[in-house]
């Protein structure tokens, strides 16, 4: 059924595609949502990749990959958005009363934004990795398809970011000062 | 691989409330209605061979690279004979891709990309930079600049080397106000507003600097020149001075010279109107009409800015209440859509005016809109303090702040190039 409605989608078939669209929307929102963090941004990056799939679908192949295609364009409608918000003017918090103890059981972890924080230091190179594998569930030989990676980069990025992850949430003995985005 | 830590993150990440705006798939299917797909032969990976796509078999590899290299070898023979070797160029009329965005940064033109940010000075100013304009093919910018208490000069700078000229020569251009020059739709001449004799006249200056001519006389005062898509006429803003014409109006003259055509004239009196009569007037890009702010009165006789458009016999059709205080409408590329601004921010809308919605500014304001982006997405405006340039999605809800220091209040203009 998905194929059909993809190959008349490819033939210009605006309600094929609308249809293929709202089959999908709420699972692109929610990775779109849990990469970048910020619901405005992944609803921008979601209609960004759905324009860009109407646009270009006629480069599918094979059609039963359509997920994968959407999740490609997905990840990079992410990235575009994390670079157009570094131009908003800098965003300070001061983090210095929020410390956390040094655990690897995120369960034991009650401050959830020092989670958020932890994870919005990781480029989201990290972040879709982490997201289309602990969350959409994807082996890591499918999410190497959807990044454009070999599956040994894929589990580089994951032991990175989690290292990443785990040093942001181990106490420090200074208070540090996040930054969010860049100033002029 | 921490199993644990693995778990952990994927309740994490599993335990996050999943709210879809109501209306977000909604803009989202509206906005592909905009966009044309692109054609299986724009991407070779599509129709070459399927070995050269896969990990096929080496025989069919080997083919398909035999063939990829044999008709790479006939484009090349014969590209020389079938392809000039010039820069693509967007199309002469309607949605094009988006180039750089032209603002004043410390009195210096700048260009700003937009999507990648950093800004370049654009050499050949005298002084201070004003108001600038892309020409239609987006590879030059022309500006007012000037020196203290000197004569305003039109400068024409290449985008790509950086040369300028000065195309006003010797002539005395004052100005009361520097707007930006109009080209015409082929890109050779400009049209700006200018003193002789203490009279505005329109003038229209040759591209290469050979030649500047009056296209009016003293029976108008034009100010805000605007070329039609057409080539067939410049719009402008009647500005009175002579005591026996006190209202301002909305006038054409054909863009060979002749009698000019007053279309609208504003309702009260010179000393009463608003600063944005017909200002920032906008043509339609078929040139059949244009849009542009005038006065009105509501209910209670007080004025405000209203929107309409009027057709070049003067038959005129407002589209927005006086009570809205609407002003700078400026059309899509396409032709399709409107945008002005009102008194809390930017509304969108159909030519017909039907199918409004508001674009969200983030509290930013919208004091005047500059043009629609070449691609239609976006809109460059001026925020509320009408210096910082801003740029409104047009389709969704964001808005990124064009954040360079020392922006000024000035009319940037956003080039067009090939898609």
């Amino acid at each position: 059924m998905s194929s059909e409605l993809v190959q008349r989608a490819q033939q210009g078939d605006h309600e094929a595609f609308d249809a293929l669209a709202t089959g999908s929307y709420a699972r692109l929102h929610g990775i779109a949502r849990r990469i970048l963090r910020d619901p405005d941004a992944a609803q921008d990056a979601v209609q960004d990749a759905l324009i860009r799939a109407w646009r270009d679908l006629r480069s599918l192949r094979d059609l039963d990959r359509y997920d994968a295609f959407m999740h490609r364009l997905l990840v990079r409608a992410c990235h575009d958005q994390v670079r157009r918000r570094r131009r908003r003017p800098v965003e300070v918090r001061d983090v210095s009363n929020t410390l956390v103890a040094s655990r690897d059981d995120l369960s034991q972890i009650d401050d959830r934004d020092a989670l958020e924080r932890a994870f919005l230091l990781l480029p989201v190179s990290q972040r879709a990795a982490l997201v289309l594998t602990h969350y959409v569930g994807l082996p890591a030989s499918e999410v190497g398809a959807v990044l454009g990676i070999p599956a040994g980069t894929v589990h580089s990025r994951l032991h990175y970011g989690a290292t990443a992850m785990r040093a942001a949430l181990a106490p420090t003995a200074t208070p540090r000062i996040a930054i969010r985005g860049h100033g002029r | 691989m921490n199993d644990a830590w693995d778990r952990a993150l994927a309740a994490w990440l599993a335990d996050e409330p999943d709210m879809v705006p109501p209306e977000a798939l909604g803009q989202a299917l509206t906005a592909t209605r905009h966009v044309r797909q692109r054609s299986r032969l724009e991407f070779p990976g599509a129709w070459l061979p399927g070995g050269v796509v896969a990990s096929g078999s080496r025989p069919a590899l080997h083919l398909a690279t035999r063939l990829t290299v044999v008709l790479l070898l006939a484009a090349l023979i014969a590209a020389p004979f079938l392809v000039r070797s010039e820069r693509r160029l967007p199309p002469a009329l309607g949605p094009a891709g988006n180039g750089l965005i032209s603002t004043t940064v410390d009195g210096v033109l700048h260009l700003i990309d937009p999507e990648r940010g950093g800004a370049t000075p654009v050499r050949g100013g005298v002084g201070n930079d004003l108001a600038s304009a892309f020409s239609p093919d987006g590879t030059r910018v022309a500006f007012w600049s000037r020196r203290a208490a000197e004569p305003l000069r039109l400068i024409l700078a290449d985008v790509a080397s950086g040369t300028a000229r000065d195309i006003t020569g010797g002539m005395v251009v004052f100005a009361r106000q520097p707007v930006p020059p109009a080209w015409s739709p082929d890109g050779t001449r400009l049209a700006f507003s200018g003193r002789e004799n203490g009279r505005l006249r329109l003038y229209v200056a040759a591209a290469d600097g050979s030649s500047v001519e009056a296209v009016t006389g003293d029976e108008v005062g034009p100010t805000w020149p605007v070329w039609s898509p057409d080539g067939r006429w410049i719009a402008f803003r009647d500005d009175p001075e002579a005591l026996e014409r006190e209202r301002v109006g909305l006038g054409v003259v054909p863009a060979a010279g002749g009698d000019s055509i007053i279309l609208m004239r504003s309702t009260i009196g010179y000393g009463q109107h608003f600063g944005d009569d017909f200002k920032g007037i906008s043509w339609s890009p078929d040139s059949q009409r244009l849009a542009y702010t005038r006065n009105g009165s509501d209910s209670t006789q007080e004025l405000h800015n209203l929107v309409a458009l009027i057709d070049l016999e003067g038959r005129e059709r407002t589209l927005t209440d006086a009570e809205d205080g609407a002003a700078w409408p400026i059309w899509s590329p396409d032709g399709a859509q409107l945008a002005y601004r009102d008194a809390s921010g930017i509304v969108v809308t159909r030519a017909d005016g039907s199918s409004r919605r508001r674009l969200n500014t983030e509290g930013l304001g919208a004091c005047r809109l500059w043009r629609w982006s070449p691609d239609g997405t976006g809109i460059l405006a001026s925020a509320a303090d009408c210096v910082q340039p801003i740029v409104v999605d047009a389709l969704g809800t964001s808005v990124r702040v064009i954040d360079v220091p020392g922006a000024e209040s000035g009319t940037p203009d956003w080039q067009r190039v090939a898609e």
